[in-house]
């Protein structure tokens, strides 16, 4: 992404375009991360910059406008998961068993593997690890997006990253 | 180590994502809809969602403001369309400290939110931030925050059984948290204590316009006191004229400027001998009485009544000015509890 991404004076067709050109990339892997379906990240990040274009008269800023769409996202993709049962239907699709697992060897099946261990996890649980080890976010700052204590935070990192390990068991030891 | 790994997989896993080309959708969606999006307005935080969706269901089932009413300021200026964002503001009450003749007392004062952040700005505020955590005083300078800085609010509504009906109800979970260890007493004085408690437990339930209970939590865990003072398991609000200053104002608002060729409507809530409530309009610089009228408000039950006193300024010279409302003490002692706000009047 661009280093100093200068928006001043700028308008919201031209902010809008200029951060979809730095950021849009970056903000549907993290929404693939929180719904698993690339489809509905791509509906909830398109919304997010939709929103983002209403409100750029107060934003203005580059740094603002990319927290914004950041909490935009996290926010709409909850949502999303809530009233499309994203996650619900990915994993009616492939139950275990179904996958395209071959072996640890693989870096494509492990990445695969990651995004389905997060679909089971709970939801706090996967919120909290993305945002804490995806975008580096403090306790502080997830406690406040999610509405929930710093010791809540701690937790579900601690109890999600144990989860994820049970679930990736081999991938999770073989990856360097 | 742990948190390395999941690092290290979470960002290998996003990288061979590869999202599809969705600008030309974006353009032609906000050259439609002008900023409005198909999911409505952006919430802050999950639990604000939660919130706000359970709110709606308490207002639309009529639930009973715990005081009474929110009347105050003029309902025609409590929503309004800022026309750039198109973001609805609405007017949330927010309970501060003040001081009266009988000690310490919890104040009403109406703050300019984001519509559908109701529940959590207001919550924010009491404690002494906005909503992006940054320190937030009371508007009006003779209020306080009983809270430590540095003190944090998270807030829902949760559904709950009720013990004695066996019926679906609701309570408002309040986890409180930040640099300082809220549970023992000591951290503010004692008088100041339980009105802190009351203070979040009545922004709450004006928030949900309902008589919710409140538990509340300590870092998200179920505590039995906070700042030593017993709350468990849920407590709701207690007496209004034992907790509340017995005159409170809700318009016009602390620093407003107003034109003396329009009349000055002053209202607000009190509880005074026979429902008198005394209000006059005083120099800023030397307490020189411009206007004084009497309004009635109410008394003999425990909630404070709506008032409301209209001025004719069109005599009153520009400069800054001091609205004082003010509950009537027989006894000739002083022991009148009074509201003020400083205004500014034009030509």
């Amino acid at each position: 992404m661009p280093a100093h991404l200068d928006l001043t004076g700028t308008n919201p067709d031209h902010a809008v375009e200029q951060l979809y050109a730095a950021h849009w990339r970056a903000l549907v892997r993290l929404s693939v991360l929180l719904v698993h379906d690339q489809a509905a990240a791509e509906d909830v990040v398109q919304d997010a910059f939709v929103a983002m274009h209403g409100r750029w008269s107060r934003l203005r800023d580059p740094d603002k406008a990319l927290a914004y769409l950041r909490r935009a996202v996290v926010n709409r993709s909850r949502s999303a998961l809530r009233h499309r049962g994203v996650v619900e239907r990915y994993v009616r699709r492939t139950m275990p068993g179904e996958g395209t697992v071959e072996g640890p060897s693989e870096s494509g099946s492990r990445r695969e593997a990651v995004r389905h261990a997060l679909t089971q996890v709970s939801v706090r649980q996967r919120e909290v690890l993305v945002l804490r080890y995806y975008l580096d976010w403090s306790e502080l700052q997830i406690a406040e997006a999610l509405g929930i204590s710093r010791g809540a935070v701690k937790s579900h990192a601690h109890r999600g990253s144990a989860a994820l390990r049970d679930l990736l068991g081999d991938w999770w030891e073989e990856s360097a | 180590m742990t948190e390395g790994k999941v690092r290290q997989l979470l960002n290998d896993a996003a990288e061979d994502i590869d999202p599809g080309d969705r600008l030309a959708s974006i353009r032609s969606a906000t050259a439609r809809r002008g900023g409005r999006t198909a999911w409505g307005w952006w919430v802050t935080g999950g639990a604000g969602m939660v919130a706000a969706s359970v709110v709606t269901a308490l207002v639309v089932s009529g639930g009973v403001n715990p005081q009474g009413s929110l009347t105050g300021p003029a309902t025609t200026s409590t929503t309004r369309s800022s026309s750039i964002e198109g973001v609805n503001d609405t007017l949330a009450a927010v309970y501060y400290v003040g001081d009266t003749p009988d000690g310490p007392r919890l104040y009403r004062e109406f703050r300019r939110v984001r519509a559908d952040l109701v529940f959590h700005a207001a919550l924010d505020a009491a404690v002494g931030r906005d909503i992006e955590g940054a320190p937030l005083a009371p508007l009006d300078p003779d209020y306080r925050v009983p809270w430590p800085a540095g003190t944090t609010i998270a807030a829902q509504v949760l559904p709950a059984v009720d013990s004695k009906s066996g019926g679906l109800d609701e309570v408002i979970e309040i986890s409180l948290g930040g640099d300082v260890d809220l549970r023992e007493r000591g951290i503010v004085s004692e008088s100041e204590a339980s009105l802190a408690i009351e203070q979040l437990i009545r922004t709450a339930q004006g928030a949900v316009s309902a008589r919710v209970p409140v538990r509340f939590l300590l870092e998200g865990k179920v505590t039995d006191q906070v700042l030593g003072v017993s709350t468990a398991p849920t407590l709701t609000a207690g007496s209004s004229l034992d907790t509340l200053a017995h005159v409170s104002l809700s318009d016009p608002a602390e620093g407003r400027t107003v034109d003396n060729d329009n009349p000055l409507t002053v209202r607000g809530v009190g509880n005074s001998f026979e429902g008198n409530i005394v209000t006059r309009i005083q120099g800023w610089e030397d307490d020189a009485v411009f206007a004084q009228k009497p309004a009635t408000a109410g008394w003999m039950e425990d909630r404070l009544f709506p008032f409301t006193v209209t001025f004719d300024l069109s005599n009153v010279p520009p400069g800054d000015y001091v609205v004082i409302s003010s509950t009537d003490d027989p006894s000739g002692r002083g022991r009148e509890h009074t509201d003020t706000r400083r205004i500014s009047i034009m030509d």
